[in-house]
């Protein structure tokens, strides 16, 4: 049992710091990214008919997520610190890296975390923002080329913002 | 004394806007203070992320929360802030308030409506009082409403339909969607009274606005063509007039009393966040139900210890939602040959059915007769986000990976969900009321408004009676997976009350044409007077009101 999914520290939070616009700075390192790539790509897989997490640009999507001043603190740091115990959960039942786990490892992992209330927490939020990426406005660089649209055959409203015109850059977005 | 304007109006929603426009329009200089910012068509996309999913339009809750009061399972109020609980009672910050995000399923309110005790009597445990003003003061404002904001539709002869001076509505029916015929059979085949539903949106250009597009998601999203009728229609004609002065980005915060107890000023903050004093020969405060009680509780002077014009101890007090709840039911592909489901799942066009046949349920199983309600039907919203996380779950497990896409694509091209919508009565009850949070204050340290959203178990009778037929229509068109939700939750786009009107002072904030009974020169014209609220939604009788008070107001200044 992995005692840091009781709780959320603030210190897991430590690098993030006020750009002075809409995003807070908060860039993953790049094994973080590794890890976050892996796992939105399991829970979200290319397939024959259909994009995948990477076709969509859902780890981008994440990034600009928890760079969001407005983001809720708590929700920020279920997001950032949920990598870890990814990780840290991987190390504890296989003693490897997730991104060197086999499929039904990775499921194994993902299925323990989701048995804390705060592993359950990052996993819904996870496949909100894969949702999200998959359907939401070409404008935020997500569903490249209208791909989630396409697959599932939906109609997307009109007018669709630019990129000058999406989530905080206007109201109380700014 | 020099003042600012004639009138100054704090918040521009539908209850500001007619009397903006009325104003302005007889040559009386108004100024109108609105907390949000102001945005036009242009500014309008159909961003799900932006604007359903995120705080653009309203502002975020960790810096001006409201505390919820409700009840818990063991029957004890408790107290929280929605930036925990996150259930937010923000509904559209900016010029044109909530009424540029309103669906706008504009009903009318019946002469049965305005005298509910006479007619139903007292119901123990609720506050149901009789308005003080009747159905046909309110008519010619209807009237005017259908005119200047634009409301489309078509007069059909049913049981409860109410009086009306004119013949028709002024703009046609907009265009229907493939499922209303089906609605319409299956209604008409059980005896009922389809009817179309109004709608606050014009099927022709008219002034400076164009028609409807069809775009699909109407509702939560500001309108690109300035067909909804929000508040706007209005207020870009005042300010045409150059009588009108809007100042976006003001938060009005506190209202200045005289020993007399008469407004000298508002104060409120700028965009840079500086104090600004403004006085006028009349104020008017329409800033929805919840907020305008909050700001009349934070004004305390002199003359009012306990909150401007609250020396009845009456405001905030008597809070309404609408009652009822919402139902749904699916079609799949399979129950139709390919053109039929194609067309079934178009997403701009709109149903425009509802059911008035049970506006006063007499069915002896439920005892006398009592006051019923309004069926809406209607599509599930296109948010394809939002449609999407419906099937993130199964068995109470989280969904990934091959079986989740599996469902997406089942759900999107293989499913059409028909959604309904009760509106009912929502009883004045003593567990339903604004006051100032004790403990909790806004980004600026000003006390937020607490709101306890406790419902009177009347109110879940008739919902449930009318869920019963509603589901009846849905069966005979043999719809799937039929479901409903009758709850005492409160929906809080649909709000009211907290300054009630009346004719006695010691029971009501306001008199008969919305002036607070202890200030002179102060009218309410929110929905914040509605002593009960009608089986419909409330926007319509809002505008009309507003419409009714700006007479009386243009008389004395």
């Amino acid at each position: 049992m992995l005692t840091s999914l009781y709780f959320v520290p603030l210190a897991s939070c430590k690098r993030i710091f006020s750009s002075g616009n809409n995003q807070v700075n908060y860039k993953l390192n790049n094994s973080e990214k590794d890890t976050l790539h892996a796992v939105l790509l399991h829970m979200f897989p290319k397939t024959d008919d259909a994009p995948g997490a990477n076709e969509i640009n859902a780890a981008e999507h994440f990034q600009f997520v928890i760079s969001d001043k407005n983001l809720q603190p708590l929700k920020r740091r279920i997001l950032i610190k949920g990598i870890v115990w990814i990780e840290e959960t991987a190390e504890e039942l296989y003693q490897e890296k997730f991104i060197e786990l086999t499929d039904k490892e990775k499921e194994s992992v993902l299925r323990d975390l989701e048995s804390y209330r705060n592993g359950r927490r990052w996993l819904s939020y996870s496949l909100n923002y894969i949702l999200e990426a998959l359907l939401g406005s070409t404008a935020y660089n997500i569903n490249t080329d209208r791909v989630g649209w396409k697959w599932l055959e939906h109609i997307p409203g009109q007018p669709q913002p630019g990129l000058s015109n999406i989530y905080g850059t206007y109201g109380y977005g700014l | 004394m020099v003042t600012d304007c004639d009138v100054c109006i704090i918040g521009s929603g539908a209850g500001a806007g007619p009397v903006v426009y009325t104003l302005a329009n007889l040559g009386k200089k108004v100024i109108v203070l609105e907390k949000g910012g102001w945005f036009t068509e242009k500014d309008f996309y159909k961003d799900e992320i932006a604007v359903c999913r995120r705080d653009t339009f309203t502002p975020p809750l960790e810096k001006e929360p409201h505390v919820i009061e409700d009840i818990d399972s063991d029957g004890k109020w408790v107290a929280e802030s929605n930036a925990i609980n996150r259930r937010n009672f923000w509904n559209g910050n900016m010029v044109g308030g909530s009424s540029n995000l309103m669906s706008g399923f504009f009903h009318r309110m019946k002469p049965v409506d305005f005298r509910l005790k006479s007619e139903f009597g007292a119901v123990e445990g609720a506050n149901v009082v009789d308005w003080p003003v009747g159905y046909d003061d309110l008519e010619r404002y209807y009237v005017l409403t259908e005119a200047l904001v634009g409301i489309s539709g078509k007069v059909v002869s049913h049981p409860f339909l109410e009086p009306r001076s004119t013949n028709d509505f002024p703009f046609s029916p907009l265009a229907e969607h493939a499922i209303s015929k089906y609605i319409d059979k299956a209604s008409e085949s059980l005896g009922y009274n389809i009817i179309p539903t109004p709608r606050a949106i014009i099927s022709r250009p008219v002034r400076n606005r164009l028609a409807c597009s069809y775009s699909g998601y109407c509702g939560s999203y500001g309108c690109s063509t300035g067909a909804k009728g929000s508040s706007r229609a209005l207020l870009d004609l005042a300010v045409k007039s150059n009588n009108c002065e809007i100042r976006p980005n003001s938060r009005a915060y506190k209202i200045e009393t005289d020993s007399s107890g008469k407004i000298q000023f508002v104060k409120y903050f700028n965009q840079a966040g500086k104090t600004i004093k403004i006085n006028a020969k009349i104020y008017v405060i329409a800033c929805q139900a919840v907020e305008t009680s909050r700001i009349l509780l934070l004004s305390s002077g002199a003359k009012f210890p306990n909150g401007l014009a609250n020396n009845s101890g009456q405001v905030g007090k008597n809070l309404l939602f609408s009652a009822g709840g919402i139902g749904s039911g699916i079609f799949t592909s399979d129950q139709f040959s390919r053109e039929e489901f194609s067309n079934l799942r178009d997403i701009h066009l709109f149903v425009n059915r509802a059911l008035q046949d049970w506006y006063v349920i007499d069915d002896p199983k439920l005892g006398p007769q009592m006051k019923g309600g309004t069926i809406d039907f209607l599509m599930a919203h296109a948010n394809p986000i939002r449609r999407a996380q419906k099937v993130k779950r199964k068995e109470g497990k989280l969904l990934w990976g091959r079986e989740l896409k599996e469902r997406l694509k089942e759900e999107f091209t293989n499913k059409i969900r028909l959604n309904f919508e009760i509106f009912c009565d929502w009883m004045p009850n003593n567990d339903c009321f604004v006051e100032l949070s004790k403990s909790i204050k806004d980004k600026d340290g000003i006390p937020v408004a607490k709101i306890r959203v406790g419902y009177h178990p009347h109110d879940l009778i008739p919902g449930k009676y009318l869920a019963e037929k509603a589901e009846n229509v849905m069966r005979k068109m043999n719809t799937k997976e039929i479901r409903s939700s009758i709850s005492g939750s409160p929906p809080a786009n649909l709000m009211a009350g907290g300054c009630r009107f009346g004719n006695n002072p010691e029971e009501s904030v306001l008199d008969k044409n919305c002036r607070a009974h202890e200030v002179e020169n102060l009218f309410v014209t929110d929905g914040s007077f509605m002593p009960t609220g009608g089986s419909v939604p409330y926007t319509w009788t809002i505008y009309a009101n507003s419409f009714r008070v700006a007479n009386v107001i243009a008389s004395e200044v």
